[in-house]
């Protein structure tokens, strides 16, 4: 029993971050045709565009910022409800609400895991979908790091909403109709960017902008979740 | 289930200091209905509370409002004299809690859920995992998803999580359910390990659990 010993140990509050998000990782993995579901989604409804709107590369090329950024943030809207679902219908929520650790230092290592799982690759593959919609080369800085800075706080901001309906039997498009609104502002200065990228313009304010929004999120969000869990919980 | 006898893993030394869990005037309403009001118990350390009671009287309801997980309508719960609702309590470090949902993820296997779970622990836990599923004699799991255990043998794991985990306070909502009559033999001996080391339980069971020479309360709802 060498383990013993060890009584007194107490993990680092990055300890619990690590495993937490390699847990939710390895729960993916074994999951893995569940996770290339948001990017499908991604891929299809970006593909749908062209088909509907037509091939015209100017009128894409215009087009093609909204197309990106709305297929994004409908995707990340998709997953939302299944961040905290298995947890709370398997206990799991109950044992991170009563550890002896920050709670919102978890919740945001699960907020992490999940940016990971659904919206990175998202922003690997937005790069082969900005050439389909005639993207020009010079604009796709200002589009990976608008996805790279904006995704995160839609997960933060969406995972709220995830958290306040997590206990509802009957949840339907309530998640949406919550977090849609909230991403406004990401989605103003996400495809401003990259608009402004396309023409040649001055596309860091916007990105700036959008770091702002992270920030914020990133500051806020988690205890806003925590409450929202223990309201679902109670 | 071989019948081999259980390896002592017993806990080197107990917990230190006096322990005291109190609950006072404790209310619920639950709709329109109140389960119960007036509510009062104490308990310490070494002692075991059975919360008896039909169905639909509110045992679980009291059992996470011990938690800390659903706020009491009225009153105080109190662990050593400190409200576990004031900011410096530091309460959750101190109790372990299973309930119905046993926390287990079906994708993982026991290993997997029982290394996240123990980090989620004040401090590391006492005990390996391997050590604390042998005592629950499915030690041949360890490394098999929970999604093909039986339901007995994931609340083995579930309790084997609680046996391993450092606190000093077990909060246990029908620790018996789905178990077969050995098993609940181990979880009567575990429980009486704990009470003998200076730990708290507070436990429903609608199953006999003999805790032996411990003194056993019971609070009737």
């Amino acid at each position: 029993m060498v383990r013993t010993s060890a009584s007194a140990r107490k993990p680092s509050p990055w300890t619990v971050f690590r495993v937490s998000v390699t847990r939710d990782l390895a729960v993916a993995w074994r999951h893995l045709h569940e996770g290339t579901h948001p990017l499908l989604f991604f891929i299809l409804t970006v593909s749908l565009f062209p088909l509907a709107a037509g091939p015209d590369p100017v009128f894409l090329r215009q087009l093609a910022p909204g197309i990106l950024w709305i297929a994004a943030l409908l995707s990340t809207l998709l997953v939302l409800d299944s961040l905290f679902r298995t947890e709370y219908e398997d206990g799991t929520l109950e044992q991170i609400l009563t550890s002896a650790h920050p709670v919102v230092l978890i919740v945001l290592a699960k907020v992490a895991a999940h940016w990971i799982l659904s919206a990175l690759p998202l922003v690997a593959v937005s790069v082969f979908l900005g050439m389909m919609l005639n993207l020009p080369a010079h604009a796709y800085p200002a589009m990976v790091l608008s996805l790279l800075v904006g995704t995160p706080a839609m997960s933060l901001i969406g995972a709220i909403g995830a958290g306040l309906t997590v206990g509802l039997r009957r949840r339907g498009l309530l998640l949406a109709l919550i977090v849609m609104p909230l991403y406004v502002p990401i989605l103003i200065f996400g495809a401003h960017a990259v608009q402004s990228s396309i023409v040649q313009a001055n596309w860091v304010s916007p990105l700036l902008l959008l770091g702002a929004i992270l920030v914020l999120s990133l500051t806020l969000a988690p205890f806003a979740l925590v409450a929202a869990l223990k309201t679902s919980l109670h | 289930m071989h019948s081999s006898p259980l390896p002592q893993a017993v806990r080197k030394t107990g917990f230190s200091g006096p322990a005291r869990l109190e609950g006072r005037e404790i209310e619920c309403i639950r709709g329109h209905a109140c389960l119960f009001s007036n509510l009062e118990f104490a308990l310490e350390s070494g002692t075991a509370l059975q919360i008896l009671g039909a169905n639909g009287t509110g045992k679980t309801s009291l059992i996470r409002i011990i938690t800390g997980l659903t706020e009491a309508d009225q009153g105080t719960i109190s662990w050593n004299q400190v409200n576990i609702r004031d900011p410096g309590a530091a309460y959750a470090g101190h109790f372990s809690y299973l309930g119905h949902r046993n926390g287990l993820n079906d994708a993982l296997t026991p290993r997997e859920n029982l290394h996240y779970l123990g980090k989620l622990e004040a401090s590391e836990p006492w005990l390996g995992i391997g050590d604390s599923l042998e005592q629950f004699e499915i030690g041949n799991c360890l490394n098999i998803p929970c999604a093909r255990l039986s339901a007995g043998q994931q609340q083995r794991v579930a309790l084997a999580r609680v046996y391993r985990s450092p606190a000093r306070l077990w909060v246990l909502d029908e620790p018996a359910t789905a178990l077969d009559a050995p098993a609940i033999g181990i979880l009567a001996e575990i429980m009486t390990r704990h009470l003998l080391a200076g730990g708290l339980i507070v436990y429903t069971s609608h199953q006999a659990i003999d805790l032996g020479p411990v003194t056993a309360r019971w609070l009737q709802l």
